[in-house]
């Protein structure tokens, strides 16, 4: 191992001595592992020097190849991948700080952005004079492989770095940066690829991702061992009795929080979805209105510039108090945050830590964060996840792999950029962790969609995006790399209507769906503010203040609800099931503690559920037959589990029966009674034929259908929003219907059912929870009542339907359910 | 204006309209066949925009068309505009496909409301045999366009006004139970506007009101779904 000229180091210690600071040993084995041209993940907590770390280690390396050279590389030097546009700014702004000071190793270096918010001006100026260092999203890193000068641009790179990498991991747009991490190592094989991330349990799978299953022996993995001193605690309604058993809002420990935020200098509430970040905002403010100039809202939906001004606010240590969503758990450096609140569970252990590491954002200071709960059974979640921080316990976020529609979007991304040889791009590919296993079929497919729409057999005439040419792949036109380069950069999304004051200026975006349910004259809480809906014209709600607050509605966003996580869950049923009987030497956690007396309802109208035992509650209420039963999976196997035993109950005797679920457990409800024996219910849980019921089931649920619109986005089936294309607009799903007719053996339906199976069920952990209940006792119990346990999930919404009915006999149905009930509330 | 739904093509129904399973529309008195929104091309056309569609749909509308026409021995077929998507989905195959689905049925007199997607198309060839292609077909009773002028409101005093365009959808929900979403006829007191023909076309929601009715229109049948649909809205 050949380290790096001492001069470089030597003046990066200076660097820190300067400041007061001592490098961090992971910073120095960071700064030595670049120097010898390895690279690898660090992992450390936020707050602790990451940035650093991998900045100037990236700068010296640059700086040693100098030397060797004796003459500076012009161009491009680093990359920095941010996996969100607004917090590029941020991070030039932390890049820029080394380089403030005089020092000769950084002189010259200049710092660009370019991420879809970039102007085109901007965009022109940074192509004809690159910066040294380039801070960008994985859309705009896409959009810059996809040009045809890119080999020029990318010719004298030496390190790239992937900020955040955990939060890309599991996701597409993780596929997306994989593949084009593959691309600049093709591009510049010297290459050194760095990725910070937070804590996971699977880091060996995060540097598999980011480097490549071939290199990954070879790449480093440093850890931070800076202890973080986290104080959680959980707030504790009084008295307990009217704290309410279900709902998502918690507002009645409004008096406890507010007395909290006071006593800090700072404090950052999260919540966890935006209507609860628009209802506490708005409630915070009502109830301390001296607070009106240092309290700020802060979610993704929020206009960029009122979000840049909270963020100032807060660097400038001028709040008092920002409530926010999940768009503030990634970013740098916010500043004196004295302490977080999270109102409602965190859902997950990492998640908890993200957060809680938002304050006390300097080396050695404590983080401290107090979790609100905002229903009885939420005290449970709060304690389940206090206890795995103590345990030292966090959860794994697993890559995606073989999503073909990242595969098709590249090959075009590539084609764009001066094209490819099939069996160079093929090896590629290969390369990367995400698609090790791509298969001949699925790699010609991909290439035939691109060529030719679909396989050679099935009809699409006229069509190419990509054509061969002395066997190499170029684009088709100039027009259809103008229009690929446009796709890459839309992000999927509900249709959404901008928000304006009638007098000029933004507020924001609100789903389409919720807008066009309201009349003019109707009052909503948005970004903070009472308005009232002056006129919608289909593009914009135009808005006035309201004058009342009364009566106002809140937007539903869809989305941003996270499951319980498989560790959290576990946690959950543990606590739950020994609520009662704690076992010698443990003790119940004071959460726990306090809602013992609605466990004691529960198990005197029913019974607590624990590890060995399946419950199974039957309710008859007036508008039909209820059955609650309590896996303690997460939300999404519930889904799962809901649609599966929905649909093997309707397979044997057509009906139409509604699901609804939450973390702990589902609900089936039918007008029909559900009559299911233990032995019933053994063959309804068996996990024979799982593939198969679940496929044919998510042909009648329409799930498949309604996924395949992220699909047909990725692989440019679907046009972004731009209102100037009208004739080639369709949905996603009529896409899926004309394909499912015309094409059935088409890849992205069948990889659309795959990641509902994979994703959306989590088709793993489903298929363990079924082998898991087998072996558990099965208690079936009538209920008089809706049990405590049961009455969150009967409270949720509907989430979706099964029915195998034909669809006039359904009609008839419905018909005579509503007649019989306006005769019914006609009599009242 | 007596409207009426029919499981099969018969004419034997006492009614001035029969709405027929396959979304289209008969006029017993003078035998004329009505569709509206075909959109022919507009697979071909994504296809040229880049945009991997397949063939199939445009084939197999022309398919059911040909047999509604047979079904019903029409003398007439007013098409009530929007018979092709777009000018670059106008290949040669596509108006071959079309003239070659007209010889089958020589017999029946072919009329044209033009569209607005029709008017982007600049050129309809003569060789696909539509005999005529009018901007509107008044005919006491009725009056046939391709847009109802101003929406669903404005009642035409003297006509009843036959139309396309909306490619009109209705959804129904039972509060915490079924729900069914279908493309519909729906019709006022001098006003119906027939779902789009077309399979790979969009819709629009309508929202249920008094004076408005509604049936849902499906291969396999025709519906009335008025007071359900009434129903339905207020239950909510």
């Amino acid at each position: 191992m050949m380290p790096g000229p001492a001069g470089t180091t030597d003046a990066f210690r200076r660097w820190f001595a300067d400041r007061g600071w001592e490098p961090f040993s992971f910073q120095e084995q960071v700064w030595r592992a670049v120097a010898a041209n390895a690279s690898g993940v660090l992992h450390a907590p936020t707050g602790t020097g990451k940035t650093l770390a991998a900045w100037l280690g990236a700068i010296a390396r640059s700086a040693d190849l100098d030397a060797v050279n004796e003459k500076p590389l012009a161009g491009l030097r680093v990359v920095w991948v941010t996996p969100l546009k607004a917090l590029a700014a941020d991070t030039v702004r932390a890049l820029e700080e080394p380089l403030a000071k005089p020092n000769p190793v950084v002189r010259g270096w200049s710092i660009g952005v370019r991420t879809g918010d970039t102007s085109v001006a901007d965009r022109r100026r940074l192509r004809a004079n690159w910066p040294t260092a380039l801070v960008t999203t994985p859309e705009s890193l896409s959009i810059l492989l996809s040009l045809d000068d890119s080999h020029e641009i990318f010719g004298s790179l030496d390190t790239v770095i992937v900020d955040e990498w955990h939060e890309l991991l599991s996701t597409k747009r993780g596929v997306q940066t994989e593949l084009a991490l593959e691309r600049l190592r093709s591009l510049r094989p010297s290459l050194v690829t760095w990725g910070l991330s937070a804590t996971l349990a699977n880091l060996d799978d995060a540097v598999a991702a980011l480097v490549g299953p071939t290199r990954a022996a070879d790449a480093r993995l440093v850890s931070a061992l800076i202890p973080r001193r986290l104080e959680i605690e959980t707030l504790i309604p009084e008295p307990m009795e009217r704290f309410p058993w279900a709902g998502h809002m918690g507002m009645r420990l409004l008096p406890q929080v507010v007395a909290a935020i006071d006593r800090a200098s700072t404090t950052l509430v999260f919540t966890n979805t935006r209507s609860q970040a628009e209802r506490w905002y708005d409630a915070i403010g009502a109830a301390r209105p001296e607070w009106k100039k240092t309290i700020a809202l802060h979610h993704g939906s929020v206009d960029r510039e009122l979000r840049t001004k909270a963020e100032e606010g807060l660097r400038r240590g001028k709040m008092k108090c920002v409530v926010a969503t999940s768009s503030l758990d990634l970013g740098v450096d916010f500043g004196p945050i004295e302490q977080v609140l999270q109102i409602g569970s965190p859902k997950g252990i990492a998640r908890l830590l993200q957060r809680a590491g938002r304050s006390g954002h300097a080396p050695g200071a404590v983080g401290r964060l107090i979790c609100v709960p905002t229903h009885a059974l939420e005290l449970i979640e709060c304690a389940a996840a206090r206890g795995s921080v103590a345990a030292g316990v966090v959860e794994a976020r697993r890559p995606l792999v073989n999503a073909l529609d990242c595969l098709a979007q590249h090959i075009v991304t590539v084609a764009c950029s001066g094209g490819f040889r099939a069996d160079d791009l093929l090896a590629e590919v290969r390369r990367t962790r995400a698609f090790a296993d791509l298969d001949d079929a699925s790699w010609h497919w991909a290439l035939d969609f691109a060529a030719r729409g679909g396989p050679a057999l099935a009809a699409y005439p006229n069509y190419a995006k990509i054509v061969e040419r002395f066997g190499r792949w170029y684009i088709a036109s100039p027009a259809i790399a103008r229009r690929h380069r446009m796709g890459i950069g839309t992000i999927a999304g509900d249709a959404t209507v901008e928000v304006k004051w009638l007098r000029g200026g933004r507020l924001g975006t609100v789903e389409e769906s919720f807008v066009s349910r309201l009349n003019e004259g109707d009052r909503f809480l948005f970004a903070g503010r009472p308005l009232v809906l002056f006129r919608f014209d289909g593009l914009t709600a135009w808005v006035k203040r309201s004058r009342t607050t009364a009566a106002l509605q809140v937007p539903r966003w869809n989305g941003g609800r996270m499951p319980l996580s498989t560790l959290l869950s576990s946690a959950v049923l543990d606590l739950v099931g020994n609520a009662t009987q704690p076992g010698a030497g443990r003790t119940i956690p004071r959460e726990v503690a306090a809602v013992l007396p609605l466990l004691e309802i529960q198990s005197r109208w029913s019974r607590l559920p624990n590890r060995n035992t399946l419950l199974v509650e039957r309710w008859e209420g007036r508008d039909g037959h209820h059955l609650f039963v309590f896996p303690f999976e997460g939300r999404l196997v519930h889904e799962g589990l809901a649609s599966l035993i929905a649909w093997r109950i309707a397979r044997s005797k057509p009906a139409t029966l509604t699901l609804a679920c939450n973390d702990w457990g589902f609900e089936l409800s039918g007008r029909d009674a559900i009559i299911a024996d233990e032995r019933t219910w053994r063959r309804l849980l068996s996990p024979a034929d799982l593939l198969e019921d679940l496929l044919a089931c998510l042909n009648s649920t329409e799930m498949a259908r309604r996924h395949f619109r992220e699909i047909a986005r990725v692989a440019g089936l679907v046009s972004g929003a731009q209102k100037s294309d009208r004739q080639t607009q369709a949905s996603a799903g009529l896409i899926f219907d004309v394909l499912a007719e015309h094409d059935a053996g088409n890849m992205l339906l069948a990889q659309a059912r795959r990641e509902v199976l994979e994703q959306q069920f989590e088709f793993c952990r489903l298929r363990d929870a079924l082998e898991a209940l087998a072996a558990k006792e099965i208690r079936i119990v009538e209920t008089p009542r809706i049990s405590p346990l049961a009455f969150p999930i009967w409270a949720e919404f509907v989430q979706s339907r099964l029915t195998t009915k034909d669809w006039l006999t359904r009609i008839t149905d419905m018909a005579r359910e509503l007649e019989q009930a306006a005769t019914v509330s006609g009599r009242a | 204006m007596r409207i009426r739904p029919t499981d099969s093509t018969s004419q034997n129904v006492d009614a001035d309209i029969l709405l027929l399973p396959g979304r289209a529309a008969l006029l017993p008195a003078t035998a004329t066949l009505l569709v509206a929104d075909l959109h022919l091309g507009k697979a071909a056309t994504f296809r040229s925009a880049g945009i991997p569609v397949p063939e199939g749909s445009a084939q197999s509308d022309l398919a059911r068309l040909e047999r509604l026409v047979h079904d019903t021995s029409a003398r007439r077929l007013v098409i009530l505009g929007d018979l092709f998507h777009a000018k670059s989905g106008c290949t040669e195959t596509v108006f071959a496909e079309f003239a070659a689905t007209r010889t089958r049925f020589k017999a029946t007199e072919v009329i044209l409301v033009v569209g607005n997607h029709d008017r982007a198309v600049s050129r309809i060839p003569s060789s696909l045999g539509i005999e005529s292609s009018v901007k509107t077909l008044h005919e006491p009773p009725f009056h046939f366009v391709h847009e109802p002028s101003t929406g669903l409101s404005e009642p035409d005093r003297t006509c009843f006004t036959i139309s396309g365009h909306l490619h009109p959808t209705i959804a129904i929900r039972v509060p915490g139970g079924d729900r069914i979403a279908e493309r519909c006829f729906v019709a006022e007191e001098s006003l119906l506007v027939l779902p789009a023909f077309g399979s790979f076309t969009g819709g629009q929601r309508v929202e249920p009101a008094d004076g408005l009715r509604l049936w849902i229109a499906r291969d396999d049948g025709v519906v009335d779904v008025t007071r359900l649909a009434l129903l339905a809205m207020r239950a909510t």
